[in-house]
């Protein structure tokens, strides 16, 4: 590998947003638009998460979400961090088939998701063709 | 079954935090092939190159296969 970039996911982009409630089944997109933080965002967009009292709202226009979940009570961070993981899914599945590449989906042991990108074509590479796999995140 | 070529590996966290990394690509064009999966993603909160980035640069060639539509 050459190198190694961590990101948090920020929900810029509507489609995968959409997605990402379609493959959460503890999401789902409710509609553009917010009562409560509408004059906060340029672009909000509401979805209902399972257990939560309150919509959250993610503005597309920055990527931030905006909610009240009383410090869990009103609804378990861990299905907003869901949410999160599978916008990530959703957006590189759409970055992948807009270069025209595949890629593979592993679930992993402590509920991470790797995906695989194999970047086709004809690579000069580090190690003379293989490829090298030390330092990946195992299956 | 995971492929073993050049290819770069996303894993994504619980969290939603991303880690992009690529596999048996050399020299610093390595950023060219990962920006636009970055760009999906949102803030860096760190980036490192590894050794292979420091490696003399090969000529890359990336050939995509686009869908006809039909």
């Amino acid at each position: 590998m050459s190198h190694t970039t961590k990101r948090k996911s920020a929900m810029k982009n509507l489609d995968a947003l959409k997605a990402a409630c379609e493959r959460n089944p503890k999401a789902k997109y409710v509609g553009k638009g917010s009562s409560r933080y509408g004059n906060r965002c340029k672009d909000p967009h509401e979805v209902q998460l399972e257990g939560w009292n309150n919509r959250v709202t993610v503005d597309v226009a920055t990527g931030e979400c905006f909610y009240d979940n009383y410090n869990g009570r009103w609804g378990a961070n861990e299905t907003l961090d869901g949410l999160q993981q599978d916008y990530a899914v959703a957006a590189a599945a759409a970055q992948a088939a807009e270069e025209g590449h595949t890629m593979e989906e592993v679930k992993l042991d402590d509920g991470s998701i790797k995906l695989i990108i194999p970047l086709g074509g004809d690579y000069e590479t580090a190690d003379g063709g293989g490829g090298n796999v030390e330092g990946g995140w195992g299956t | 079954m995971s492929a073993v070529g050049p290819r770069i590996e996303i894993l994504v966290s619980p969290k939603g935090e991303t880690t992009t990394q690529v596999f048996g690509v050399t020299g610093g064009n390595c950023h060219v092939l990962t920006e636009p999966y970055e760009k999906c993603f949102g803030d860096v909160l760190s980036t490192s190159d590894t050794m292979e980035a420091y490696e003399d640069p090969h000529e890359i060639e990336i050939k995509t296969e686009q869908g006809d539509g039909s």
